[in-house]
């Protein structure tokens, strides 16, 4: 066995595969072992060649990059996805990570990056390129905010808008739907809509538990 | 004399009532049809864009990603003397990641993918954090138990009619936050969206290319849509679609 690192190319446009395969053969420790242009030819070549690291596009036909390194990670444990993709969403860049790459690398780069990432993920450090680490950072921020809010018990006064808190406050000072349409400009079935939404999101089902929600959290005034 | 008269009124009467008939049903034809070409540019609009897409990540992006790979191996063919090559080497590099990253959000805006992959309340989400991360905008989403359920057509047009209305508010309204809620109650899809900017005069903008799109989309899923804005009052709008809607056979 040579010390050559075995590497197997997935994506669905051989176009890109050829670049791939011209800028890594002037890399000596590099053999490219095989190339898939779909995630069903790439799991049969993954089953018989067994390679080192498999470079995956996300975006393909049929099985897409995400279920692919899925089930690459449970026929070879111990193979190394590295994700080349133009996908740079942070649902995506999430569920790959989840279905278990250990690298992430948008498509601006070069064979430099790439041999990079692969020492990284030898030493089972995940590589992710620089804007990625960054969409990561924040998603997992701005998302885990928002769980956070959802498994909350008891409900904030900022769960609910602006508007809607003014309707609360209109709602506790004893006025109808008609009358709080007069007042804000809108239309009374939108007023009963507001107040219906309201009460879903705050897990109430009468007005009287809303008056007493708006004096606790001290929604006194309208601005 | 009596029974002719009685004959003549009841005629008349009769032809009345045909002619009324008629007139209301060449007008429910004209509202049907009116309705089925809302439907067909609506969806043929969606089509074109999901092409464009398809046909950009496909040839374009492919082609330039691969010039990026072949471009970037030629720094090592670059002989460190040569001073005016490396330059001109690296100024197409940027130029290439430039172009790279531009047709990368463009992508991003033309495809739904992310609705039908991972559900409308994900893909809301993650459209908000993409468009706040560049826009320093706080944003809230609520929903509450939004069933997968819901209608492909719908879901895509809500996608759709967020995006304008996000787009609208980071262009014109000088916004801090958008807050967003979705919700599914009495079969009916609930959006009300609200951002905090400096509103404006709904009676001056109502032929605007943007709210025109949106209430086509709402109208041809028979739905209701109420604007209610004004100048230095932020926007909210409020969208409510039936969703046991039968004609789900186009998207």
């Amino acid at each position: 066995m040579s010390d050559k690192k075995r590497v197997l190319i997935v994506d669905d446009h051989q176009m890109f595969l050829d670049g791939l395969k011209l800028v890594l053969k002037k890399h000596k420790n590099v053999e490219i072992v095989g190339e898939a242009l779909n995630g069903a030819r790439a799991l049969e070549m993954v089953k018989y060649l067994k390679p080192e690291y498999v470079i995956i596009d996300i975006n393909m036909p049929g099985i897409n990059g995400i279920e692919t390194t899925e089930a690459i990670k449970k026929l070879l444990p111990e193979c190394k996805v590295i994700a080349l993709t133009m996908v740079d969403d942070f649902v995506s860049v999430n569920q790959m990570l989840k279905a278990g790459a250990n690298a992430f690398i948008l498509k601006n780069t070069g064979a430099d990056e790439l041999l990079k990432a692969m020492a990284m993920v030898d030493k089972d450090e995940l590589y992710l390129s620089a804007d990625i680490s960054e969409i990561i950072m924040k998603g997992i921020y701005s998302f885990g905010q928002l769980k956070a809010n959802k498994l909350k018990r008891e409900p904030e006064p900022e769960l609910l808008t602006p508007r809607e808190k003014e309707i609360v406050v209109l709602v506790a000072q004893g006025l109808t739907n008609i009358e709080i349409a007069d007042k804000l400009f809108l239309s009374p079935a939108t007023v009963k809509t507001h107040r219906k939404n309201i009460l879903s999101k705050l897990n109430m089902n009468n007005t009287a538990s809303l008056v007493r929600y708006a004096m606790e959290n001290d929604l006194g005034t309208v601005n | 004399m009596e029974i002719i008269k009685q004959w003549i009124w009841q005629i008349i009467l009769s032809v009345v009532l045909i002619i009324f008939i008629l007139v209301r049903y060449r007008l429910f034809l004209l509202h049907k049809r009116q309705k089925h070409q809302l439907y067909i540019i609506v969806s043929t609009q969606e089509q074109e864009r999901q092409r464009l897409a398809k046909d950009l990540h496909d040839d374009l992006g492919t082609s330039l990603s691969t010039l990026r790979l072949y471009i970037a191996a030629m720094s090592d063919l670059i002989s460190t003397q040569n001073e005016d090559l490396k330059q001109i080497h690296g100024n197409a590099l940027q130029i290439l990641d430039t172009s790279i990253r531009n047709m990368r959000e463009h992508l991003f805006q033309l495809n739904p993918k992310i609705v039908e992959e991972h559900g409308l309340p994900s893909a809301i989400n993650n459209y908000m954090f993409k468009m706040s991360r560049f826009n320093k905008l706080k944003f809230n989403l609520h929903d509450s138990h939004f069933p997968e359920y819901v209608s492909p057509e719908i879901k895509i047009n809500i996608y759709r009619i967020m995006q304008e209305l996000v787009n609208n508010t980071i262009k014109y309204a000088e916004a801090k936050s958008i807050s967003i809620q979705l919700m599914y109650r009495d079969k009916q899809v609930i959006f009300i969206y609200e951002d905090d900017g400096k509103g404006f005069d709904n009676e001056k903008i109502k032929g605007g290319y943007g709210l025109k799109n949106i209430s086509t989309r709402v109208e041809m899923l028979g739905g209701t849509i109420c604007l209610d804005t004004k100048p230095g009052y932020g926007n909210n709008v409020m969208i409510e679609i039936p969703s046991s809607n039968k004609k789900n056979h186009v998207r």
